[in-house]
């Protein structure tokens, strides 16, 4: 051994001795998550966020609300902060506000709802019970869901913006329809965000959409980033392969959500969990090192080999 | 079309598996014991309609009509709802069946019990184990998620198929038997996409 490559041995074993005398909680608040830009802000976005399909749609439970609340805290103490949700999802926006409330609604939160239905009245009326489910005066970002009424929602909610009341409007489909349509109203209309299924077994985004959304300077949220669960599910049992640690993947979830969110067009993807021990993980992908294109390939050309 | 077909059952339910049955978990914590009371109402059921007159049948029907009043007012509205908006569908699906079986009465004369037969056979059984087999068991499931007749809808729409089973058939057990029908459907296409 050189004398220099000994001195940094010693430099890393002193290092590696004081993180490992610290307690984990302290490292994770010290590192701080990726973020990404809004193009139209500039605004800081964490890459990973928390969807809310099916996992927060829990009634008035009061035991499966606080175990919500719980992950809802975990989220928040691992450094995340766009919470998305939709009047479609049964009793999750009131579940979602339940947990803020009860966590005194935490700084990082980027409020992301959803308009759905068909009458651009009703739609209004939409809002305003959105927000006394979530408790906020103030939306981060409204979406027309599944693109239903999209004309007339769209008029409300620029309106909603340019008089203060909502800082970032989107559209939203999922897997894989309606991308004509979308590509139609990126094109004419001056949107904030778009919300797509993209996940490495879902690339159909990836030909037109994600482009344009860079040329058009729109944040994409990527909603099914593990498939509905399905990816990790096939997964689950196989070996991570070793060079997964050169861009620090501890499990398959940051395998699949690193993936994801190191597309350059995409800003966020929103994993949905009802397990604490699932959110960890998720949040993990929000931290080290990202892949970059080739490894990106490569991750592909692996899991097509499993 | 092209857009329907990418959708799979899975898409249409707003829940887990493991949140309905906690749904079915506090319906049944904290509405006990009257499980005991519809568990009563099933056996005298299985002795009015084995030993049937004209009386008798009308307060089968009577009961068969407060079941899916309770179903539909008590586990959709109150319990199934708050997880799935469309409850308030089927909701209707059980109250509009037992508004069917409380005006059954002005066409009881159009029922009538069949004396024998296989068919009754099969539709005593059916109902029996509806009402007195915790099928629940087979699925996995605990004793806090046991429904009986009168109580889940599972058990009440296939109880009353097989009553109507021991019905000779015509246009009017068809009626009855339709609500009983579409439930099990999507009942079943429910299961399915849970699992």
């Amino acid at each position: 051994m050189q004398r220099r490559e000994f001195l940094e041995f010693i430099a890393l074993s002193a290092a590696s001795a004081v993180l490992a005398s610290r307690p984990y909680h302290a490292v994770i608040a010290q590192e701080q998550p990726i973020t990404k830009k809004i193009p139209s802000t500039g605004a800081a976005l964490p890459v990973i966020g928390m969807g809310t399909w099916i996992t927060f749609n829990v009634g008035t439970s009061e035991k499966l609300r606080s175990s919500r609340t719980d992950i809802t805290r975990e989220f928040f103490h691992r450094g995340g902060g766009l919470i998305d949700s939709s009047p479609m999802y049964g009793s999750s926006e009131a579940v979602v506000g339940h947990a803020l409330s009860n966590l005194n609604f935490p700084k990082t939160l980027f409020s992301a709802t959803k308009v759905w239905t068909s009458s651009e009245k009703e739609g209004r009326e939409q809002i305003q019970e959105s927000r006394k489910l979530w408790k906020v005066n103030v939306f981060d970002l409204l979406q027309v869901h599944n693109l239903e009424g999209w004309e007339g929602h769209l008029r409300t909610l620029f309106k909603m913006k340019e008089k203060g009341e909502l800082r970032y409007v989107g559209v939203t489909t999922s897997h894989g329809r309606r991308h004509d349509e979308v590509e139609k109203i990126m094109r004419q209309q001056p949107l904030d965000f778009i919300q797509i299924t993209y996940n490495m077994r879902d690339r159909a985004v990836e030909g037109r959409l994600l482009g344009l959304a860079q040329d058009r300077g729109i944040a994409v949220i990527a909603n099914r980033p593990l498939d509905g669960g399905d990816l990790t599910r096939r997964l689950e049992g196989k070996p991570l392969p070793s060079w997964a640690r050169d861009v620090d993947c501890q499990n398959w979830a940051q395998f699949l959500l690193k993936w994801v969110v190191s597309h350059p067009a995409i800003t966020c993807a929103i994993p949905a969990t009802s397990k604490i021990e699932h959110m960890r993980e998720n949040m993990g992908a929000s931290r080290g090192r990202m892949p970059d294109a080739a490894v990106r390939e490569k991750m592909i050309k692996h899991l097509a080999s499993l | 079309m092209e857009e329907w077909s990418t959708y799979r059952i899975r898409d249409f339910l707003l829940f887990s598996e493991e949140i309905l049955l906690e749904v079915v978990d506090a319906y049944n914590h904290d509405l006990w014991p009257w499980q005991i009371l519809w568990l009563g109402l099933a056996v005298l059921i299985l002795v009015l309609i084995l030993f049937p007159n004209r009386l008798r049948l009308r307060l089968v029907f009577g009961l068969l009509a407060a079941a899916w009043a309770w179903v539909g007012f008590v586990f959709h509205l109150q319990y199934f709802l708050p997880i799935n908006w469309a409850a308030r569908y089927s909701a209707g699906i059980f109250l509009a069946e037992s508004l069917l079986f409380a005006l059954s009465g002005t066409f009881l004369d159009k029922l009538q019990p069949d004396a024998s037969g296989p068919r009754r056979n099969l539709g005593l059984i059916i109902f029996a184990l509806s009402a007195f087999v915790p099928m629940e068991f087979v699925f996995g499931q605990n004793i806090s998620h046991i429904m009986v007749f009168g109580w889940g809808p599972d058990r009440t729409a296939l109880g009353t198929i097989g009553l109507l089973l021991t019905f000779r058939q015509g246009w009017w057990t068809m009626i009855l038997m339709l609500p009983a029908v579409i439930w099990c459907v999507l009942a079943l296409l429910m299961y399915y996409g849970l699992s």
